[in-house]
């Protein structure tokens, strides 16, 4: 066989995607606002601007190549560049002032409305799911689109009291990020996985592996005439589903499936530092299409907050302030299930950037 | 478990149809897999036969060109690897 | 719209509604619909687990899905390309990338959730798309045990905040170590990021498994003038000095003071008021061991802080990619086969990590001194 003379050692460089004029100003910032919903202006210390409209992507950032096309066209005719933000959505980048309202137009009526920036409803993140993937066990995408449709307005305008950010993660990988939004939305199976003995023995499985990456120690190997077999112990089973990703051909999960809602997840070292969500409501049936039960949640956890919440107070802050009990209360969540052991994190290291010199 | 003459045999005939031709080296990684699993009860990393083998990790992949570990499972029967 | 995803009742109540619809955008592309139908239907994937691939002239980068419906759809390819660091992306780039899903996928390209971009295809078009891909400045790779895409905030180019050049670090990390992103040869994969401050937008000490995220070390900037002007345009220093999370920022009645004894260097007062400005002396503080996934003993968790400082000097990152790499061969040659960089400091320990590099295991990475004597 010939050498090959691939893969070719590429790590593209960002700033070929900048125009050298625009790359030229970096560091030049120094503050920003946000004119209306999903236009922001940066301000340079010269008193020159920098205008970037954010827009709404469809779920999971799939986009036809012929969508990608329009992007481009949109760069070409009104903006400097673009990027695709880490939520999965996309921003003009250095948008022409004569020419925004028209590009705004243009962009509402394709429906790739602008918004999500400051306090609205930002771009909601999520898995790939059915689209291509098989760990899925629920369909974040639809669950995605059925929630940016329900809460199109709060995308639209900024009248929450702080941004709003929504994960949906179809699986226990959490690709989609359920565990680290304002709201997540964790994709579950309902059962221990089962494993078929026949099965399992025919398929040369790396037992080894199996065992080793169950986190609680839950596979129980048995020599049986034709080698090894395992069984899974339900009471320390987590559902993590690594035993499946091994094992698929004698590992097997019954699809039935439900989504856990957190609340109160955020990133950033402002105030309590970078925080995962708590589930607040579990084992919500989330079949695909028929995503009232999680839409009814949200609502009531949303409306709670716009309520109650003060201006700028984000929903992580706003629990803090008001306490969990009352917060559960509002919102209508009942008793929440024991979270399992685990080993305890290295608890007095730092997991913030609140150092002090 | 190391492999006998006949498994060999077997060996480098699934390798050829693969499209490579066992010398001296792939045997070696090939052998350490060997050893390895039967030790370990699970196949071996690929930083394991990078370390055990002495071989530069793209030495390795020049020998077993894609996917080392799983050409090497392919060509000797032992447990294919899992990726996610 | 094309008829076929007409024909699908659970794709077309997906078109419905004022969001954009990623049923659309699937209907406009080659995609096989009847496959997320199934999905949908089922309540289940249509694609199944395992799947091999082996393409010699790519290591990394590619991946394969198998089908449980194989009338539909035998198997789904796809290529992971690395995204230029802040997800920066051109016209010319995104041109070129929709060229490539036409002739060479199924028209059909995905961000994914991790920061990379994927393109669905088929095994035999791989390596054509990789060839067309590289003529263009891009390349694949992020798949397997290897080290994932490095990503990255948009930086200096577009934001005020940020205290280091995010992209630029990601991208030298990426130069320096594109071996290691595309020759998988690690117990695990490894996601890394680089934010530009402490913000954190791209989520990177939760998400990623090694973050590096600007940070500075003296005290916030107050410039008086701009303070004033602030001030009369409507500002509200009382809700400023309230939105302190350490009670730092001090009022004399005329002069804003900020306490060095209590600044905990966060963001909080540069996110509000414009006078205020984030310190000159700046660097990365590095954290490891975020992750989002249940697996691993740990689960989900935010990274520990390993160093709070990292000081750059002149745009040279030399020091940063040296302690980056001694950790990945730290961490690869003490792992458990699949323990991610979470589970595995978790397991041996923050000090052990940074006794082995070499460095000081300085106060600040402490919230306080440990509680038993084992």
């Amino acid at each position: 066989m010939n050498t090959p003379d691939l893969p070719a050692g590429i790590m593209p460089d960002y700033r070929r995607e900048i125009p050298a004029g625009l790359l030229a100003r970096q560091g030049s910032w120094i503050w920003h606002e946000i004119l209306q919903p999903g236009v922001i202006r940066h301000l340079a210390a010269d008193g020159s601007t920098l205008l970037t409209v954010r827009i709404l992507l469809p779920p999971n950032g799939l986009l036809s190549a012929a969508t990608l096309r329009r992007l481009a066209g949109w760069i070409r005719e009104y903006a400097l560049t673009g990027r695709r933000t880490s939520r999965q959505g996309f921003e003009f980048v250095g948008v022409k002032p004569e020419k925004l309202e028209k590009l705004l137009a243009e962009l509402e009526a394709a429906g790739f409305p602008a918004g999500g920036t400051g306090k609205s409803l930002h771009q909601v993140k999520c898995c790939t799911s059915f689209v291509h993937c098989q760990n899925a066990a629920v369909d974040a995408p639809s669950i995605a689109k059925v929630i940016t449709d329900f809460f199109y307005r709060d995308f639209l305008q900024q009248e929450l009291p702080a941004p709003l950010k929504i994960s949906i993660g179809g699986c226990p990988n959490q690709c989609g990020g359920g565990v680290e939004a304002d709201i997540g939305i964790l994709g579950w199976y309902e059962s221990v996985p089962e494993v078929d003995e026949e099965r399992f023995l025919a398929a040369n499985i790396d037992i080894g592996l199996l065992v080793s990456w169950c986190p609680t120690g839950a596979i129980l190997t048995r020599q049986v005439k034709d080698g090894m077999v395992v069984s899974i112990d339900a009471d320390r089973c987590v559902r993590c589903t690594s035993c499946v990703q091994v094992a698929p051909e004698g590992i097997s999960l019954k699809k039935r499936s439900y989504v856990d809602i957190a609340v109160g997840g955020h990133g950033g070292n402002s105030y309590s530092g970078p925080e995962m969500a708590a589930v607040v409501f579990t084992r919500i049936p989330a079949r695909p299409l028929e995503y009232k039960a999680i839409i009814d949640r949200i609502e009531a956890i949303i409306n709670y907050w716009r309520r109650s919440g003060k201006p700028g107070e984000r929903l992580a802050g706003f629990i803090e302030r008001t306490g969990w009990s009352s917060f559960l209360e509002a919102i209508g969540a009942g008793g929440v299930e024991e979270p399992g052991d685990k080993p305890s994190l290295q608890t007095n290291f730092r997991r913030d950037l609140h150092f002090r010199y | 478990m190391l492999p006998s003459d006949e498994r060999k045999r077997e060996i480098a005939a699934r390798a050829r149809e693969r499209g490579i031709i066992l010398n001296e080296d792939h045997w070696k990684l090939i052998a350490i897999s060997y050893k390895y699993y039967e030790q370990h009860h699970t196949i071996c990393t690929l930083r394991n036969l990078i370390k055990l083998s002495g071989l530069e990790k793209k030495q390795i992949y020049k020998l077993f060109p894609g996917n080392p570990i799983g050409e090497i499972s392919q060509i000797t029967g032992l447990p294919m690897p899992k990726e996610c | 719209m094309p008829e076929a995803s007409q024909k699908y009742t659970f794709c077309r109540t997906l078109l419905n509604g004022p969001s954009p619809s990623h049923v659309r955008e699937l209907g406009n592309s080659r995609y096989p619909l009847a496959m997320y139908e199934q999905g949908l239907a089922a309540g289940e994937s249509a694609y199944d687990h395992g799947g091999y691939i082996n393409i010699p002239e790519l290591p990394s980068g590619v991946g394969v899905r198998n089908s449980c419906r194989p009338e539909i759809i035998e198997e789904s390819a796809y290529l992971r390309i690395l995204q230029p660091a802040g997800g920066w992306l051109s016209a010319g780039t995104l041109e070129k990338l929709a060229a490539c899903a036409e002739t060479y996928g199924k028209s059909l390209i995905h961000f994914t959730s991790g920061g990379t971009i994927e393109i669905y295809t088929t095994r035999e078009q791989m390596v054509p798309a990789v060839r067309e891909l590289n003529a263009a400045g891009l390349d694949v790779g992020s798949t397997g045990n290897d080290l994932r895409c490095l990503t990255a905030c948009c930086g200096p180019a577009r934001c005020d905040a940020a205290l280091i050049d995010a992209p630029a670090l990601a991208t030298y990390l990426g130069q320096r170590f594109i071996d290691e992103q595309q020759y998988p040869g690690y117990p695990q994969k490894v996601k890394s990021g680089v934010s530009g401050c402490p913000n954190d937008c791209t989520r990177a000490m939760m998400q990623k498994d090694h973050s590096f995220i600007g940070v500075y070390r003296d005290l916030p900037q107050i410039n008086s003038e701009a303070l004033l002007a602030w001030q009369e345009a409507g500002g509200d220093l009382k809700g400023l000095l309230a939105s302190c999370p350490t009670e730092a920022l001090v009022w004399t009645g005329s002069t804003l003071a900020v306490d060095p004894q209590k600044c905990w260097h966060c963001m909080v007062c540069i996110n509000l008021c414009p006078a205020i400005r984030p310190g000159r002396e700046r660097g990365v503080a590095w954290v490891a061991g975020g992750k989002y996934g249940h697996r691993g003993p740990q689960g989900p968790m935010v990274g520990y802080v390993l160093v709070p400082f990292i000081p750059i000097k002149d745009n040279d990152y030399t020091t940063i990619g040296d302690l980056f790499g001694a950790f990945l061969e730290l961490w690869a040659d003490n792992a458990q086969k699949k323990e991610r960089v979470g589970d595995f400091i978790s397991r041996v320990g923050p000090l052990w990590v940074i006794k082995e590099l070499g460095l000081n295991a300085v106060p600040q990475i402490l919230i306080s001194p440990g509680r038993n004597g084992f």
